[in-house]
């Protein structure tokens, strides 16, 4: 990271469908890139965005497909700051605190999760994440500082 | 969806030629292998070398594949590349789809745990 890109502000706005989401996570990807963030890195950034896309259209919207979705990125140095923001049913208090490690036994196939596993998802890739509704918006917040190296999991 | 099968020492292979599984496609996925199962093959190796992004409704068809192909049911990948691979291993799912780099490995793997 070079500090490239500061005070560089994307907005990116969709409709809530998701054949929408690809092609806004591709964009993420790249201007993460872009801004300096590795190929890895990036990579993870749009698996998050992804995640609280799907997220927004599927609890906020209720898969109705009349709603918006609109993903903010800001450039840090180094890093990037996303918000992603609806206008749909906010997420119930504690949502994002409790999604926790995935619960399950590798070895007993009826007991594994076919969903539910979004914001855990984005809490790990993440550096930091907090959601927040301010009448009838809904922010999920989230920065990633840079690479995975040295950062636990 | 873009998939195509091939047979791989008696060993059925979903190559997986769509770039993205995400909830667009999800379902379309998991019809896909609910095909294949149907068809009487329950130890699957999914080839994801050209897929470039799954996000987590993918891995969710995955596992809801592997249901559909019941007790003895395996599924195992092959060609995963590093941001594909990084979901399975956050979701500890690597556990459950264990990933190999060719699918001579992954046929090894897959008559191993037949044993």
């Amino acid at each position: 990271m070079n500090g490239r890109g500061a005070n560089v502000r994307l907005l990116l706005r969709i409709g809530s469908e998701f054949a929408c989401v690809g092609p806004l996570g591709a964009a993420v990807r790249a201007a993460s890139a872009q801004l300096g963030l590795e190929s890895e890195a990036a990579a993870e950034v749009e698996l998050s965005v992804v995640e609280a896309v799907n997220n927004s259209i599927e609890h906020a919207y209720r898969l109705s497909g009349d709603g918006v979705v609109e993903v903010l990125l800001e450039a840090l140095a180094p890093g990037v700051r996303i918000e992603v923001r609806d206008r749909g049913h906010a997420m119930s208090c504690g949502v994002l605190e409790r999604a926790g490690p995935l619960e399950f036994d590798a070895a007993h196939v009826p007991s594994l999760p076919e969903g539910g596993m979004g914001l855990f998802i984005v809490k790990q890739l993440m550096d930091e994440v907090h959601y927040e509704t301010s009448g009838s918006l809904n922010v999920l917040t989230m920065v990633r500082l840079g690479s995975r190296a040295g950062r636990s999991r | 969806m873009n998939l195509s099968e091939t047979m791989n020492d008696g060993v059925m292979v979903v190559h997986v030629k769509s770039p993205r599984v995400d909830a667009a496609s999800a379902h379309e996925f998991r019809a896909a292998i609910a095909d294949v199962a149907a068809r009487g093959h329950t130890r699957l190796i999914v080839d994801l070398s050209a897929v470039q992004f799954i996000d987590s409704t993918g891995l969710g068809a995955l596992v809801s594949a592997l249901k559909l192909l019941g007790r003895d049911g395996r599924i195992v990948v092959v060609g995963a590349r590093e941001s594909v691979a990084t979901l399975f291993r956050v979701t500890r799912m690597d556990k459950v789809f264990r990933m190999h780099l060719s699918n001579t490995e992954a046929i090894a793997a897959l008559a191993e745990g037949a044993r």
